[in-house]
């Protein structure tokens, strides 16, 4: 293990404790505890949701939501773990409970194949002329179709494993194999200009 | 083993849950074909796009914004909580589809009627905060603002925070800092030593027509108003803030805001064509969220009034809708801005 892994490690342990002390002060009843974990992992939890979600208001009530049920859940937390994961997982959980709700409402209808229109975005070609990638990877994923999307981000932003996926998005593990390989195809293709020698290009 | 079978597997392959004989056949293959190579590192590339960090930052004004209505979301939660533990008052009626639609169509007729100012002008009692099932009553539109001023009897009530007893006892200074730091912050309730909220006394600005001694309702929970502060010299650090912010937003965003309005209209014109209730549903959040932004951006009385007059009349559905505590949230906090206008 080189020594700068080491100093992250350690960095990372101690940044688990700082939380840990703050949950059980929150525990208590100390409400700028709670504050400062708010503080501290809003941005991580924002991000998190956005992807998720897509639209800006909406993950911003959203995030709200995931700290209100930290902040209720807070007495289930195991001490024995990180913090972070299981504040994560709220977030994961809040915003696919969201996704599938306003599916079953019917709202979108989506078909597993084929991609939605990008309603008024920019495409992915126009954003590649202001020559910003992270434009151009926002708007390439934004053409995925809702499921392809969902299951993408699942896998490389979130990391989850093919049976987490799953079991979140209540489908068995070979659609999301489908979803997933479909989905990188999609994007592979549209992202095929900033892809070059194997790596990407900004 | 041809390739288009190793193709087919690559995904699996790279997220490594290709497990045993089939992963090993996969690297195989691998070793010797430059073709199946190139295609594993173009989509181990794709991932890399998508952990790059392709959301904007969204900047500092927001991230305080965010932090301010995290907060205050929690404060109301954990109110609301004890609230809802020991009042039966706050239920939300199960209401059918069909009567919601009609709820939403009627209450819709009443923001025609009323958006502007007179009514809120004329209503100058506004209490504290009183969650009031508005829409419930939709066809009886002005008896629900005037539902605004009534008192509940309530029996005293056990809170759980510990927090606000400290902030009594605390030297003044300290319960300034924390007015300043909470923008949102409910300020009203305030207990005896059994514990209960048996009194409230006004933290913040005055608020006009808030008498002493007369009963105002908190959370669901009614108590008698134990003190009003004289000249309000509160709306220091919330409403500054405040004010700051938005010159800070009215600068980039005044075409937009004007965009905002536009936007309100056409989806009420949207409302008009397409009645289903998940569209109603659907529409009127976005109104909600574009009427928020909008009082936000603009910081202007009426903005701000038409945005709570919005939440005042669908604000409880929507919180029923969505299943989200934020819309109560917005709703308290848009009251707590008209107050402060009013005092002016």
């Amino acid at each position: 293990m080189t020594s700068e892994s080491m100093v992250q490690k350690l960095q990372n342990m101690i940044n688990d404790r700082e939380d840990l002390r703050w949950v059980n002060k929150a525990r208590r009843g100390d409400r700028r505890a709670f504050d400062k974990l708010v503080l501290k992992h809003q941005k991580r939890i924002y991000f998190t949701v956005r992807k998720l979600v897509k639209d800006y208001d909406v993950a911003h009530d959203m995030v709200q939501d995931v700290f209100v049920k930290c902040f209720q859940k807070l007495h289930q937390f195991d001490g024995s773990h990180a913090f972070y994961p299981w504040l994560h997982r709220i977030a994961v959980n809040t915003s696919l409970n969201y996704l599938k709700k306003e599916q079953r409402r019917g709202e979108v209808l989506y078909t597993d194949s084929e991609a939605l229109p990008d309603s008024g975005g920019e495409t992915p070609e126009e954003a590649m002329v202001y020559g910003e990638l992270a434009h151009a990877v926002e708007a390439a994923i934004g053409q995925l179709s809702e499921p392809q999307r969902q299951v993408f981000i699942l896998r490389t932003s979130e990391g989850l494993q093919y049976e987490e996926i799953a079991r979140e998005l209540s489908i068995s593990t070979g659609t999301v194999m489908s979803r997933l390989s479909r989905a990188r195809e999609r994007l592979k293709n549209i992202l095929e200009p900033h892809l070059t020698n194997k790596s990407i290009k900004v | 083993m041809k390739c288009n079978q190793i193709r087919e597997q690559l995904n699996a392959y790279m997220d490594g849950e290709l497990k045993g004989e089939a992963g090993k056949r996969v690297s195989a293959h691998l070793a010797y074909c430059s073709q199946c190579r190139e295609e594993l590192a173009a989509l181990t590339a794709v991932d890399e796009f998508g952990r790059i960090p392709y959301v904007d930052d969204p900047g500092d004004v927001y991230w305080k914004r965010l932090n301010r209505d995290i907060s205050s979301a929690v404060d109301r939660a954990s109110g609301q909580r004890v609230a809802d533990k020991h009042s039966a008052r706050r239920r939300i009626l199960p209401l059918k589809p069909v009567t919601l639609r009609l709820a939403g169509m009627a209450a819709a007729a009443v923001m025609v009627l009323f958006v502007g100012r007179e009514m809120l002008e004329d209503n100058k009692t506004i209490p504290v905060y009183a969650p009031l099932p508005v829409i419930m009553k939709a066809d009886v539109a002005e008896e629900s603002m005037e539902e605004m001023e009534t008192v509940k009897e309530a029996p005293a009530v056990k809170t759980e925070s510990r927090t606000q007893e400290k902030m009594q006892a605390a030297p003044e200074k300290s319960v300034r800092q924390r007015e300043a730091k909470k923008i949102n912050d409910v300020d009203l309730a305030d207990k005896d030593e059994q514990d209960a909220v048996s009194k409230i006394v006004l933290r913040g600005a005055a608020v006009a027509g808030v008498e002493k001694g007369k009963m105002y309702t908190v959370d669901g929970v009614a108590a008698p108003v134990e003190a009003v502060p004289a000249a309000a010299p509160i709306p220091a650090g919330v409403h500054q803030r405040d004010r700051r912010m938005a010159k800070y937003s009215t600068d980039i965003h005044t075409t937009q805001t004007d965009s905002l309005n536009m936007q309100i209209k056409a989806l009420e014109g949207d409302l008009q064509s397409n009645g289903e209730l998940h569209n109603v549903r659907q529409i009127r959040m976005k109104q909600a969220r574009l009427h928020y932004d909008r009082a936000h951006q603009l910081m202007t009385p009426e903005a701000i009034r038409e945005a709570r007059l919005f939440y005042v009349v669908y604000g409880e559905w929507l919180t029923a809708q969505a299943d989200s505590t934020v819309f109560a949230d917005k709703r308290r906090r848009l009251d707590f801005l008209v107050r402060t206008i009013e005092e002016k």
